[in-house]
């Protein structure tokens, strides 16, 4: 075709002709449909960040429940397995044989108290320079092998209870179903008596028999006077 | 990219995209809309732009790909522009004399737009925007070959058609 290199100025002179021409009004509306098109990108752009920050704190939150959940129900296992006290253990752990009559307020000062060692060591690092989640690991470990040994002694210690022969006793007062009589190291004999309705006395006996002490206490079930006598006798 | 910098490529290279985009719907008015749309694009995709190549092929480039966008879109495919109604109409009874009243130049433009899409594209990226061979076969997104192959095939349906629009 002769006509190739005159192509473009006939196309341009036919599109001329018939207006084919950007005009003023045409580059005002681009101009006003670029700006619409800004402010939706701004406005995605805006919610997208709240999207973005939304779900980071959602995130955030889920990760704290989720926690807080593992953190009881590990507490639940571990009470379970022995590891660490629950709390009915715990009263009676921390129940000396002369508040057994009251409990619950022992166990609330040594809870409190306990509360204070690790609350003193819950901020930055140790003298020893270690961390303060390690030395609290470290607590809990050792904590919890106490327990462990603790629990293991009750186990042998019901074993033995029930073990042995339970003898029927009496007395005017209170009738007296069981007696057991343990003798510890230093040559003391102490002797508890039980009866079905939850009373508990017990007696600490030289080789002389003579009663040094007499104690009468009321428990609430069979299962926590075994544990009271336990306590007694890891004591004693 | 700054308000007056999207206006200049407007002023200077607007006139290529409206004719791009009318050369593929033949309508002023979708063409315009094209247009726009074109423009939206460059504006939002300036930042991508790498300097080595060609502002003006990138945005035939955008022009030609948002044109075959429109023409595969459904709202072409169920909205018939009134022009081509209108031409449809023309055509028979005042067929003869609204040839004889055409110039040279509309009769070389008819005849470029009387040319199927796959011709008419390498005609108007190379002989029209004057882009090179290499150039005008990455913006139709075709192998070089294809383009010259299309290309002389189009330059001879292209004589034909004027030769004929000639006799008559």
């Amino acid at each position: 075709m002769n006509r190739e290199e005159n192509l473009k100025e006939h196309l341009d002179k036919a599109f001329q002709l018939e207006e084919i021409t950007v005009h003023e009004e045409l580059i005002a509306k681009t101009m006003q449909k670029i700006q619409q098109a800004d402010q939706e990108t701004a406005e995605k752009s805006s919610f997208r960040v709240l999207l973005k920050w939304g779900g980071l704190v959602a995130a955030c939150i889920v990760v704290v429940v989720t926690l807080v959940i593992r953190q009881m129900y590990s507490r639940e296992d571990q009470v379970d397995m022995g590891k660490i006290p629950s709390q009915e253990e715990e009263i009676l752990a921390g129940g000396a044989a002369e508040n057994a009559a009251c409990p619950a307020e022992e166990e609330s000062k040594e809870q409190s108290d306990q509360g204070e060692v690790w609350k003193n060591e819950s901020y930055g690092l140790t003298e020893d320079g270690m961390q303060k989640e390690e030395k609290d690991r470290a607590l809990l470990i050792e904590w919890s092998y106490n327990i462990v040994e603790e629990k293991q002694k009750i186990e042998i210690f019901k074993e033995e209870l029930y073990a042995k022969a339970w003898v029927p006793y009496a007395k005017e007062e209170i009738v007296w179903d069981y007696q057991i009589a343990i003798e510890e190291e230093n040559g003391f004999i102490t002797y508890y008596k039980i009866s079905q309705d939850s009373y508990l006395e017990i007696q600490k006996q030289d080789r002389e028999k003579q009663k040094v002490q007499i104690s009468t206490y009321q428990v609430e079930n069979i299962d926590l006077l075994i544990d009271v006598i336990h306590n007694l006798y890891t004591e004693g | 990219m700054s308000r007056y910098q999207i206006e200049d490529l407007m002023r200077e290279y607007g006139n290529d995209v409206l004719r791009t985009a009318y050369s593929y719907v033949h309508d002023l008015q979708i063409a315009e809309d094209l247009f726009q749309e074109v423009f939206v694009k460059v504006h939002n995709h300036l930042s991508g732009f790498s300097e080595g190549s060609s502002i003006r092929t990138w945005i035939i480039r955008i022009t030609i790909n948002t044109c075959k966008d429109y023409l595969k879109s459904s709202y072409h495919r169920k909205v018939t522009p009134m022009e081509e109604i209108f031409n449809k109409n023309l055509e028979g009874e005042v067929e003869y004399e609204r040839i004889e009243n055409k110039d040279r130049d509309q009769m070389v433009k008819e005849a470029v737009f009387e040319l199927p899409l796959k011709y008419r594209e390498p005609i108007l990226c190379v002989y029209y925007h004057e882009m090179k061979v290499e150039e005008a076969a990455k913006v139709l997104n075709i192998p070089q070959g294809t383009l010259k192959s299309r290309l002389a095939r189009a330059r001879n349906r292209l004589k034909v058609i004027l030769e004929r629009r000639a006799l008559d």
